[in-house]
């Protein structure tokens, strides 16, 4: 283990810990702790990395099962969708932060309708932006199952915005 | 992205607009400056137990998902170097951050309540980010002064008892040691000190830089810890985390 492969690891990966985490279902409350515990894990085992895959792809594998260690977790209470998506916004106009706010719980609550294995190829690909391959890589499964795992996510993704957006219209409209 | 990658949704023109808003804000989304402090502060506070051999890397609600201590002390003793590297490189993370995103900030709460001693604490200058700390005079002794008095998982109030002007002439003193580096003196102060007074924040810093220029790393350190938590916005975080986060010259 050398100093500049911590140092790359913590500084590339620490924000993308921390936002898939997230984005996977870890509640605010627990983020913290999950994201120490990723780097734990990485730091022990980094003596082991034979350099297979990417550093990228062997961080993001190790956050997964953090992730899904802590979705079985029996300490873990129920996933409140959105209930971390406010903070970030401070210096935005009012008008502006609850736009974001809303998209950011509408996103949330779309991932929450999600397998979790539909949930870790959509945050990977969409939100964290790796590449199928990589994806195939850190779950390894077949590609066509990644890319099946995709286009589900994306299709009950697409339809609960598009049905909450509707829903958002009508209430208006029947309002005013 | 390869070749064969579908177009991200936030790419695709077809995307709903609302869709790629709420993709942009996902991705954009980072922690606070104080979450990556707390997060440092708890790999260090790891590191600090399995050094001692103590249990209880942290108090927090949710400490039940951290790692056992003697998974973390097997793993910071297997790679001790990572002590001294891991601060340098989340105090950098931390002050970018802190710079980009963090608007100033009033540098400690009560501050209708002691006018005269937090002008006091204002004119003094705190230590320079760009001095090396003075070397450890020793890593001896377990600090007793903190024990007891400042409980890692309690926020202390302000006690209306401890709001008397002789409480404020102790914060005066404290600081005055403190401006003159006489660190003995200050750790004595401190201990006459209420913890529940206005100036509890005021002390909080004192005992940690004075630990911290007395040797007593692993004190200051999970002081440290437990001023971040306890006082998030705080204006004397940054400079605290320079000054004892710091790697050694």
């Amino acid at each position: 283990m050398s100093h500049s492969e911590f140092a790359k690891i913590y500084t590339e990966f620490l924000p993308g810990v921390w936002r898939a985490l997230r984005h996977l279902g870890v509640q605010e409350k627990d983020l913290e702790d999950q994201t120490q515990e990723v780097f734990i894990v990485a730091l022990r085992k980094l003596p082991t990395f034979e350099g297979r895959s990417s550093l990228r792809t062997w961080v993001y594998g190790i956050c997964l099962r953090v992730a899904a260690a802590y979705r079985r977790s029996p300490a873990r209470s129920r996933e409140i969708v959105g209930e971390s998506y406010a903070e970030r916004h401070t210096s935005e106009t009012p008008e502006t932060a609850l736009e974001l706010r809303e998209s950011a719980r509408l996103l949330a609550h779309s991932l929450s309708t999600l397998t979790h294995e539909q949930r870790e190829v959509f945050v990977l690909y969409e939100i964290e932006e790796l590449s199928m391959s990589e994806i195939v890589t850190i779950l390894g499964c077949p590609a066509q199952t990644a890319y099946s795992r995709l286009h589900a996510a994306r299709k009950t993704v697409q339809q609960m915005l598009h049905s909450t957006t509707m829903t958002t219209v009508a209430s208006r409209r029947s309002s005013s | 992205m390869s070749e064969q990658d579908p177009l991200r949704l936030s790419d695709d023109p077809t995307s709903s607009p609302l869709l790629k808003q709420a993709l942009s804000d996902a991705k954009s989304a980072q922690p606070t400056a104080e979450a990556l402090a707390r997060i440092t502060a708890k790999l260090l506070a790891a590191q600090a137990a399995g050094a001692s051999g103590e249990g209880g890397v942290s108090n927090s609600p949710s400490a039940q998902s951290t790692p056992p201590p003697n998974a973390s002390a097997a793993f910071w003793a297997k790679a001790p170097w990572l002590f001294l590297a891991l601060p340098s490189l989340i105090l950098v993370a931390v002050l970018v951050h802190q710079s980009l995103t963090q608007p100033p900030q009033a540098p400690v709460a009560n501050r209708a309540v002691v006018p005269p001693v937090q002008a006091v604490a204002h004119n003094h200058q705190p230590q320079s980010p760009d001095r090396p700390p003075q070397l450890p005079q020793s890593q001896s002794s377990s600090h007793e002064l903190d024990a007891g008095i400042l409980p890692s998982n309690h926020v202390p109030s302000v006690d209306p008892r401890c709001t008397s002007s002789a409480e404020a002439q102790r914060i005066r003193s404290i600081q005055r040691h403190v401006a003159e580096q006489r660190w003995a003196e200050v750790l004595q102060a401190t201990q006459v000190l209420c913890p529940r007074s206005p100036y509890a924040e005021e002390r909080e810093r004192a005992i940690i830089l004075a630990q911290y220029r007395q040797g007593q790393i692993a004190n200051a350190r999970s002081g440290l810890e437990r001023f971040a938590r306890q006082h998030p916005g705080s204006a004397y975080l940054a400079p605290l985390m320079r000054e004892i986060l710091a790697p050694s010259p």
